[in-house]
């Protein structure tokens, strides 16, 4: 049994502890997440997903429980960079060329320039990029900003990719193009990835499994597997197991609403 | 509540004028090259009526100066906004001119309207504060959101509709930040265009002079004057700025501009 | 006439990516010619108004050879006040004293010497304002306690204090270059400071992800983010610049400079005021010039940003 690459036990997250605007974003949350795994955290608004996501990556730090990742804490893990995070809108550098923009974590680890030129250049291939190197970021449409700012996630070779919804500000189209080719650069690469996304069906696409989360504050309601064959692609919408997987979440969510006030069930 | 939060300015203030105050008798410096505050107080206090009388004079030339640039550069912007072509040439051409010291016209202007005659310094200022206005209003008038004008204009909206309805709010907190300058730009305008020469109860006159004889502490006193309306001149376009537009995320914010 | 209307105004540019080569020729031509235009557009209501309110227009002091009686008789427009364009520009060729160089000569060495105060009055005050920016935006208490001043200290009037500041450093030029950089610093350091503050607050939790160090968020992150900011500062400071330089010399009998060649001019206005206009035209290059510079630096250190490519 390996490692596993992010561990969570007991974690809990409470805003403003002891003031009239406390607010208990996370409760008692346990879960191991294996390395190649990828994992969805999806549940109603404010259910605390991306308050996790930011736990495990050590951008704010938990008030219970306690986050491993890599077998040390998450402040260790962030300063060893064993994480990539990508987050809801691209975040790249105005001033940039996409390439800098990719090579960014290299520099700040002090990787020598032309090993960092040829790091981000395979890193711009593998998105499907490759030719828009000296564009500037304004120059790009949404998706293709967004696979910019993945391929500078993955600049590092990190076992793990933190996700926060990033593709939520797409249209439809390319939202399901993205996701192909994010499965296939998880296939790729191997990497462990932790998404959040609001999309049951780009949950159930791309996950091995589903963390559905109640209503703040937030709880894990159920982990859903997903036994979907991999590779996957434009077969796996069509398969029976497929549909079973989205109408057990699409139910568990409902659930979710009615957390607050009616406690878990059986 | 408000004065806690300004204590610490307060009182560093206060620390920096004890510390003027002592360097000069420690050290001895000399009266003519660097005043104690107490004495500059001493001759702001000799000379107060004369002082409040010609720092009102300047500050007329300043208030003058300020309306009536302040009125030319809206008008000038609201032509100018009307048509693109116009604001493409002349928006360059202001930005330039805005670089240009404008104060190097002030002996013209003497020599139009008379040394002695306050208006030649009104039109310093107005010169001065138009440019940033003009500038700033077209800006204000012209980057508006393209939907809000789509959005007009399935109403069938007619220009001056649009113009009252959306591009002059839209404005306005363009125009009190040319405002906010122009306040500061004004008074200094006002005493410093009085260095070409002016009349004799105009604050610029009487700094130089007193300058000229070495009588540093009524320049400094003076001084103080124009430091007194040229603060208030700007907290009350402030206080105008609050309740025009309390809406605007500037006067709402801590740190105002 | 029509064809190079269309040429160069014709192409309306919604949401261009980049500007071809040969657009950016077009809007050069077309910015060059719109201040020709209004350049044109000056010069005729100049002379127009005193075509119609000025001195007689005698064969010998107009380039057409023409005589003409104006209708009204205002005393703006007279010859004394608003020299004829071609009276101001034949001044430079001419020398300002008897057997004395040609004035373009004398303007253009003051022009120099003020520039010098300016440009050294603004490199100080820019590093004082970034370096002050700086620090404020790292330092919460500093920036509290600060404040105040920074903004109290520009509702004292520089210039006035100004003849007592040459006075004390008894530094010649440099005095003035002094003034100019007590005028520059307050811009730039409110511009750095809202400048090192303005990046995306996801994007600072991108740099913490990275456990990127304070100094490299500062220089990978922060400055230049701010940079348009600081360029906006720079733009309105060399303008002041010039302005501190010229008034800086007033009182203190600095003679070298263009404020000194307006003063002088000024004396000797009723013999000869195209000279006046011709070294307030001489200022007015050096701060157009001066402003023109930073604008040129600000197109490389902004290069391949958004906001510039549609500015240009």
């Amino acid at each position: 049994m390996t490692q596993p690459v992010v561990t969570l036990s007991n974690l809990g997250m409470t805003f403003n502890a002891g003031k009239h605007n406390q607010t208990i974003a996370l409760e008692a949350i346990d879960l191991a997440i294996q390395p190649g795994e990828f994992i969805s955290l999806i549940g109603p608004s404010g259910c605390g997903k991306s308050t996790l996501l930011r736990l495990v990556g050590d951008l704010i730090q938990p008030t219970a429980g306690g986050v491993q990742v890599n077998g040390k804490s998450a402040q260790q893990a962030r300063i060893d960079q064993d994480y990539g995070m990508v987050f809801q809108t691209p975040v790249l550098f105005e001033w940039r060329s996409i390439l800098n923009n990719v090579m960014l974590p290299l520099e700040l680890r002090g990787m020598g320039r032309s090993e960092r030129q040829k790091r981000a250049q395979a890193l711009l291939h593998l998105v499907e990029l490759s030719g828009f190197e000296h564009h500037y970021p304004w120059q790009l449409s949404g998706g293709m900003q967004q696979r910019a700012a993945i391929a500078r996630a993955l600049a590092i070779q990190p076992k793990l990719l933190l996700m926060d919804e990033p593709f939520g500000a797409l249209d439809e189209m390319t939202r399901e193009r993205m996701n192909m080719e994010l499965h296939r650069i998880w296939l790729e690469t191997k990497t462990t990835v932790i998404f959040v996304t609001h999309s049951i069906p780009e949950a159930v696409f791309l996950s091995t499994r589903i963390v559905v989360m109640s209503a703040r504050p937030g709880r894990i309601l159920r982990v859903v597997d997903v036994p979907l064959t991999v590779p996957r692609g434009e077969h796996t919408r069509e398969e029976t197991a497929y549909f079973q997987v989205e109408t057990e979440v699409r139910e568990w969510l409902r659930k979710a609403k009615g957390y607050a006030t009616h406690g878990l069930p059986e | 509540m408000q004065l806690r939060r300004h204590l610490p300015a307060i009182l560093l203030f206060l620390a920096a004028l004890a510390l003027w105050e002592g360097l000069v008798h420690l050290l001895q410096i000399q009266r003519f090259l660097l005043p104690a505050p107490s004495v500059i107080w001493a001759a702001f206090i000799e000379n107060f009526d004369r002082l409040v009388h010609i720092g009102w004079f300047t500050t007329r030339q300043a208030l003058g100066g300020f309306a009536i640039g302040c009125g030319a550069g809206i008008l000038a912007a609201l032509a100018v906004s009307r048509w693109a072509v116009a604001s493409e040439t002349l928006m360059p051409f202001a930005i330039a001119a805005n670089s240009v010291p404008i104060i190097a016209f002030a002996p013209i202007f003497n020599n139009w309207f008379g040394v002695d005659n306050p208006f030649s310094k009104m039109m310093i200022v107005a010169v001065i504060v138009f440019f940033p206005m003009m500038i700033n209003t077209v800006r204000g008038l012209t980057l508006v959101d393209p939907a809000a004008l789509e959005l007009m204009r399935t109403y069938a909206a007619s220009e001056l509709t649009i113009l009252r309805k959306v591009r002059l709010p839209n404005a306005l907190p363009y125009m009190f930040s040319a405002f906010k300058v122009a306040a500061t730009l004004s008074m200094i305008g006002a005493v410093v265009s009085e260095y070409f020469g002016g009349n004799r109860s105009a604050l610029g006159v009487f700094i130089t002079q007193e300058a000229a004889q070495f009588r540093f502490q009524n320049s400094w006193a003076a001084i103080i004057i124009a430091c007194i309306v040229g603060i208030s001149f700007y907290l009350i376009v402030m206080l105008a700025e609050r309740l025009a537009i309390p809406w605007h995320s500037s006067v709402r914010s801590e740190a105002g501009d | 006439m029509l064809r190079l209307y269309e040429i160069l105004y014709k192409h309306n540019l919604p949401i261009r990516l980049t500007m071809k080569p040969v657009q950016r020729l077009r809007k050069a031509v077309r910015q060059t010619l719109s201040f020709a235009i209004v350049i044109v557009l000056i010069t005729l209501v100049w002379e127009g108004a005193k075509w119609l309110g000025g001195d007689p227009w005698r064969p010998e002091n107009n380039p057409f050879g023409i005589s003409h009686h104006p209708p009204f008789r205002w005393k703006v427009t007279s010859d004394l006040n608003l020299p004829h364009t071609w009276q101001i520009l034949g001044a430079f060729g001419e020398p300002a004293r008897r057997n004395g160089p040609p004035l373009i000569q004398i303007l253009f060495a003051a022009a120099v010497y003020t520039f010098r105060e300016a440009i050294v009055g603004f490199a100080l005050g820019s590093a004082l304002g970034l370096l002050l920016g700086g620090l404020l935006s790292h330092f919460r208490l500093l920036e509290r306690g600060c404040m105040p001043y920074i903004v109290a200290s520009q509702t004292v009037p520089i210039l006035a204090i100004a003849p007592m500041v040459i006075i004390w450093l008894k530094a010649g030029w440099f005095s003035v270059a002094v003034i100019a950089a007590y005028l520059t610093f307050f811009p730039v350091t409110i511009n750095t400071l809202r400048g090192l503050r303005s990046p995306d607050p996801l994007a600072v939790e991108l740099m913490r992800s990275y456990a990127a160090s304070a100094w490299a968020v500062l220089w990978k992150l922060r400055f230049p983010a701010a940079l348009p900011y600081i360029f906006t500062a720079f733009k309105i400071s060399a303008t002041a610049s010039v302005v501190g330089s010229i008034i800086g010399e007033l009182p203190s009998g600095i003679r070298s400079g263009l404020g000194g060649a307006i003063l002088n001019f000024n004396q000797y206005y009723i013999s000869g005021p195209q000279r006046l206009w011709a070294a307030i035209l001489a200022s007015a290059v050096v701060g157009i010039v001066f402003y023109l510079l930073i604008a040129l630096i600000e197109a490389y250190a902004l290069r391949g940003r958004k906001a510039l490519a549609e500015s240009l």
